[in-house]
């Protein structure tokens, strides 16, 4: 059809558009190479330095830095560089997966509940209103303590209690444009609903969710970090977040060690910075509001 | 802006430092970071209880610093020829702290009460069937058969015009605000997360305490604990964490005690014997869990999971005890993967498929899986990490799970015990009787959390209960020991140090029990705080 | 104000409630797991006294009988008894809910102080290079976990320069003299947790009050007061800034869950008597009643700020205002 060509012809030229402005934005700019930077980190840095979280000792307990050690050692003897790159790859993955997660059910539930509308709809808010008035960070905790702490569990369990926000967002967003005359023409032609919600409405709600995602992102790892120093997450696993436990643990800030929770500290500001940079970078291109032109 | 201004001056005003201290009175500051869960030895089961009880309660029989029994509330004490009768003649013109008079009531009481009912000391009144007042100052305990740890148990007294009114359900939630003891302390407020506040006895009948108050002050984390001892703030702590050892040794103020823990973590197996099991089968073979013994590094488990406070264990009563520990020495299974590996082979255990896991002749791999716990601290997860790289190291494959204490309770006793191996831990009495039961065949499903059973164990169980002759009894605890080191359900991974510190500039008379080798401030008796005094 | 628009506020506010006591109830019933585990290895629990703590605790019965119960019990405000404590959880949760009161209305109040004046430098100075401090140090603070600002904050301020107190929310044990004495001490102690916490929240605050500035100045009655010649400083602060403000109080609202997490770890590397630590405490504990009650006053209390916003916002909104 050739809707369908138009279609995918004024995508790209939108996007291709977006890319240019985007360029032109530092704060975007710059998040966005922070986050390329740590993906190097994660992936091709296992390459270049070995790391064994099996080999204990080598280096004496908690070790200044030395030749071996460029950032000194944890309270087994092992490297906190490799502990840092290698705990990258995990702090990005359980942001993102559990960012998915949430952003997929607060997609679906903002998008039903906000072309639904009525009482089906008053009913799904009050419901939101519900989770979001818990408070979120100790339903982790609970949900992580009782389920167990593996990094299978840690996802699903950040993924089903951040979605509230992006709900609110996306069916503020579908209310708008639920009001839409393509939307009515669509309606009055005899267009199924989920047809409607899934090729018309998502479509205009997606620019919004993407710069969430990468909001909600941000603020998955730094809740995985957290409950990592709780002492709620996977200790067998190095993530960021188990070396600043680590760390609180052996009492490293009593005897001065920075060198155990400073850098792993740094890097979760910064990577978190990059995606937050990045998101609002979005926000700021994408809400008309905020752009200059 | 201007308002911003003001308001920063404002916090920097009142950050000016404050005179901390009352300095009239002699308060003596301790700090903690477990804090107890009530006032009431009726329902206590958190081991931060001492700090309470050992303040404001006495026995009937107490330990001196050597650990020999002397006379608490008893001023002493006989057992009759058939060992089933033991009459205490009681101390007299001891007065609670609210002024009433200590007798024989009170200990027929506190006795009933704990034999009739099930709380938390109970347990200690094993053949105990009664308690009997002979007169205002004497009283009779009736055993079945002979008691050997009689005079070791300790049990608080409480006041019986306070508690008389008390059905036995009614134990099991009262607590006093301010509980009434005849010991040299009175705890005076508890402000929960805080502190605990103690006043001293003026009128204790073993002489007054030179001190007016202790506080215990409650920290959340150590970091800020170890501070406050550096700069004074706090004057005692009762643990440290292991690396912070160093750093406290070098401060010329500062006494750091290191003395043999009375506690022991092992790695514990699944040996349940039944089909409702759900372990793995294989682990019930003792040849596999004979070989991990010789598998397992325990020194470099001391040196990394404790920083080198500890000692490697072997049997299973700490060496603290005294001589009720079994030394194994010519029988001791070092380290040497090499032997394990022997052992396995010979019992079948063979890698056939090339996949550095052993498999049995019907090709079940030697793959278990290892709950963790790790809301204990991270000793256990270190360890953990150690001993599944030893184990590996022999063709034996862990899984480990981490998860909390709840947790892997549940599993143990309401899932029909879901895994394999596991790391727990318990702390020693002074009398072996208790720890010796925790892996006895009557006690699956309750204090045994492996589920092992062995009949001449059981046997021998039986026969140390009443053996009050102490060379027969040791003969009988010391073999017990070696069949559970030969059988290994339980395998001892070490036997943690008690590492506590004080403060040398302020107070003196800090004593260590047992004598010059053990605690200084968490005490089997009341040696320093009736000692300690101002420099 | 508008009655109907309160009576709506209102009514939302209680079926939130209902929503929450249920989904709390379910989530400590539907966990897996003994629920006297944690007693059980303590000592040995017989079959009767088992059957004791059920009936103590409210476990025995049918799912929904025991549901029925539960909501009676709330209403008489009977949260059970502490599982490590045996005192009535009203009990210790009130000691610990003022503690941390105290800390999250200062923490709150110094965020919003901070967060407004950056965000509104910010907005007000777009492009240039105040704009990008204010926003830089804004995004920055965002992305730091707040028990690491804690953490470096405790080690600057206590340990390195030993002028502020290392934990608690008074000198443990001191009998105060005085009122004023008492209060003294305790501010002493606030300082340093209440200006971590606050650093900790700020960042969001100012973005969004960047945001919500931003978006007012672009509007025609702000080109309008230009045009006539109106210094800048005025415009936004006596025009721009008191309809950006409107957004800023459901956001706060909103954030006051976050509150919560802060206050956790704020409360832990401080030693801080909240009810965030002892959630944790007894997360660990596995003191379900204990947990079930924070939970509760904690969300109830959001609700509470959520429905002060909301007639703040009615008030304040003339769009509401005279509808």
């Amino acid at each position: 059809m050739s809707s369908n060509i138009n279609r995918k012809k004024v995508m790209k030229k939108g996007i291709i558009r977006f890319i240019d402005i985007f360029k032109e934005n530092k704060m975007g700019v710059l998040g966005f190479y922070i986050i390329v930077f740590f993906l190097l980190v994660a992936f091709v840095g296992p390459l270049i330095y070995s790391y064994n979280p099996q080999e204990f000792a080598k280096g004496g307990l908690i070790a200044p830095p030395t030749k071996g050690f460029p950032l000194g050692t944890d309270d087994m003897g092992r490297s906190i560089l490799g502990a840092l790159i290698y705990g990258a790859k995990v702090s990005l993955m359980i942001g993102i997966f559990a960012t998915l997660i949430s952003v997929f059910i607060g997609t679906f539930i903002g998008i039903v509940s906000g072309f639904a509308g009525g009482k089906f709809d008053s009913v799904l808010m009050r419901i939101t209103d519900g989770f979001m008035v818990l408070p979120k960070l100790p339903l982790i905790m609970i949900l992580a303590a009782l389920l167990g702490s593996s990094t299978r569990n840690i996802i699903i369990v950040l993924g089903l209690t951040g979605w509230t926000g992006t709900t609110r967002l996306v069916r503020s967003q579908t209310l708008s444009v639920k009001q839409r005359p393509f939307i009515e023409r669509a309606v009055s032609v005899g267009a199924g609903k989920g047809y409607i919600m899934f090729r018309h409405i998502l479509p205009n709600v997606f620019p919004l969710v993407f710069s969430n995602t990468i909001l909600v992102a941000a603020g998955a790892i730094l809740t995985e970090t957290t409950l990592s120093f709780l002492g709620l997450g996977n200790p067998l696993v190095p993530s960021w977040g188990q070396i600043l436990r680590g760390a609180f643990t052996s009492g490293a800030v009593s005897i001065g060690a920075w060198w155990y929770f400073v850098p792993a500290g740094l890097c979760v500001i910064l990577l978190v910075l990059g995606f937050t940079l990045l998101g609002y970078s979005f926000d700021e291109i994408l809400n008309p509001k905020l752009r200059r032109y | 802006m201007k308002k911003l201004c003001l308001f920063l001056a404002l916090m920097l005003l009142v950050a000016l430092p404050m005179t901390a201290y009352n300095s009239e009175k002699l308060v003596l500051r301790i700090g903690i970071i477990q804090e107890p869960d009530t006032t009431s030895p009726f329902i206590a089961t958190l081991a931060a209880f001492n700090v309470i009880d050992v303040r404001v309660y006495d026995n009937l029989i107490e330990y001196d610093d050597n650990l020999h029994p002397v006379g608490g509330l008893a001023e002493d004490w006989s057992v009759s020829e058939d060992g089933l009768v033991w009459t205490f003649n009681l101390r007299e013109g001891i007065k609670w702290s609210d002024g009433e008079d200590f007798n024989a009531d009170d200990v027929v009481w506190t006795y009933t009460a704990l034999i009739e009912g099930e709380y938390p000391q109970s347990v200690q009144l094993t053949g105990i069937t009664k308690c009997e007042k002979v007169d205002e100052y004497t009283v009779k305990l009736y055993t079945e058969a002979p008691k050997a740890d009689m005079e070791s148990i300790r049990v608080d007294i409480v006041p019986e015009h306070i508690y008389s009114n008390k059905s036995l359900e009614d134990l099991h939630t009262f607590a006093e605000d301010s509980p009434v003891g005849t010991g040299p302390f009175k705890l005076v407020e508890w402000k929960q997360g805080q502190f605990l506040k103690f006043e001293a006895n003026e009128n204790y009948f073993k002489g007054a305490p030179h001190i007016d108050e202790i506080v215990y002050v409650i920290f959340a984390n150590a970091d800020t604990l170890m501070l406050a001892l550096k700069n004074g703030e706090i004057d005692a702590v009762t643990s440290i964490a292991s690396n912070q050892v160093e750093m406290l040794e070098q401060n010329p103020n500062i006494e750091v005690v290191k003395a043999l823990g009375r506690n022991f973590q092992e790695l514990g197996f699944n040996c349940w014997d039944s089909p409702e099991s759900k372990g793995n089968p294989l682990v019930l073979d003792p040849k596999i869990r004979l070989a991990c013994d010789y598998a397992i590094d325990k020194e470099q488990i001391v040196e990394i999971a404790l920083t080198g406070l500890g000692t490697p264990g072997t049997s299973l009563i700490p060496p603290s005890v005294g001589d009720w520990h079994w030394d194994p020495s010519d029988e001791k299974h070092n380290y040497d993967p090499e032997k394990a590996k022997q052992i396995l082979e010979e019992a079948g255990y063979i890698d056939t498929d090339g996949d550095s896991i052993r498999e049995d002749s019907e090709g079940n791999k030697l793959d278990f899986r290892f709950a963790v716990i790790s809301s204990y601290g991270e000793a256990y997860v270190k360890a953990s990490l150690i001993i599944q790289k030893n184990l590996q190291d022999i063709g034996i494959n862990t899984n480990i799970t981490t998860m909390d204490g709840g947790a892997q309770s549940d599993l143990i006793y309401s899932q029909n015990f879901d895994t394999d191996m596991y790391i727990w831990g318990w702390s020693a009495e002074l009398d072996p009787s208790l720890k010796l039961s925790v892996v006895l065949t009557e006690q699956i499903g309750k204090r045994s959390d492996c589920f092992w059973s062995n009949e001449d164990y059981d046997e021998l169980y039986k026969i140390q209960v009443s053996q009050v002759d102490r060379e027969e009894r040791l003969e009988t605890v010391h073999e017990m020991q070696r069949i559970v080191y030969e059988e290994a359900p339980y395998i001892i991974l070490y036997y943690p140090d008690a590492v506590e510190a004080y403060r040398t500039d302020k107070f003196e008379g800090w004593t260590r029990v047992p004598e010059g080798i053990g605690n200084s401030i968490s005490q089997v008796n009341k040696s320093t705080f009736l000692s300690i005094r101002p420099k | 104000m508008n009655l109907s628009y309160l009576s709506k506020k209102l009514s939302h506010s209680i079926i939130t409630l209902f929503i929450v006591i249920t989904i709390n109830f379910f989530l400590f019933r539907v966990i897996p797991g003994d629920p006297f585990a944690m007693i059980a290895k303590a000592g040995t629990l017989s079959a009767e006294y088992k059957e004791e703590l059920s009936t103590l605790y409210g476990f025995n019965g049918s799912l929904p009988i025991q549901y029925v119960k539960y909501l009676r019990q709330l209403f008489t405000f009977d949260f059970g008894l502490s599982f490590k404590y045996r005192k009535p959880v009203l009990e210790i949760l009130g000691n610990r809910l003022m503690a941390t009161l105290l800390l999250a209305f200062f923490a709150q109040l110094f965020a919003i102080i901070l967060g407004t004046v950056i965000g509104t430098l910010s907005a007000a100075f777009r492009g240039k290079k105040i704009d990008v401090a204010a926003l830089g140090f804004a995004l920055f603070i965002y992305a730091i976990p707040a028990f690491w600002l804690g953490i470096v904050l405790l080690s600057f301020f206590s340990v390195k320069l030993g002028i502020l107190p290392l934990n608690g929310m008074v000198v443990a044990g001191l009998s105060h003299p005085t009122t004023w004495a008492y209060i003294k001490d305790v501010v002493h102690h606030l300082v340093l947790p209440v200006f971590s916490m606050g650093l900790a929240i700020c960042g969001g605050y100012a973005i969004i009050m960047r945001g919500s500035l931003l978006d007012v100045l672009t509007e025609d009655y702000i080109t309008t007061a230009r045009a006539k010649g109106l210094k800048r400083k005025d415009i936004v602060i006596k025009h721009a800034l008191p309809n950006a403000m409107l957004p800023m109080v459901t956001i706060i609202a909103i954030n006051l869950g976050f509150m919560v997490s802060g206050a956790i770890q704020t409360e832990t590397v401080f030693s801080w008597p909240g009810i965030g630590r002892l959630v944790y405490e007894a997360l660990m504990a596995r003191d379900y009643p204990v947990l079930q009650g924070a939970f509760l006053i904690i969300s109830l209390t959001v609700i509470i700020a959520n429905f002060i916003a909301d007639i703040f916002y009615g008030y304040l909104d003339p769009r509401i205002k005279y509808e």
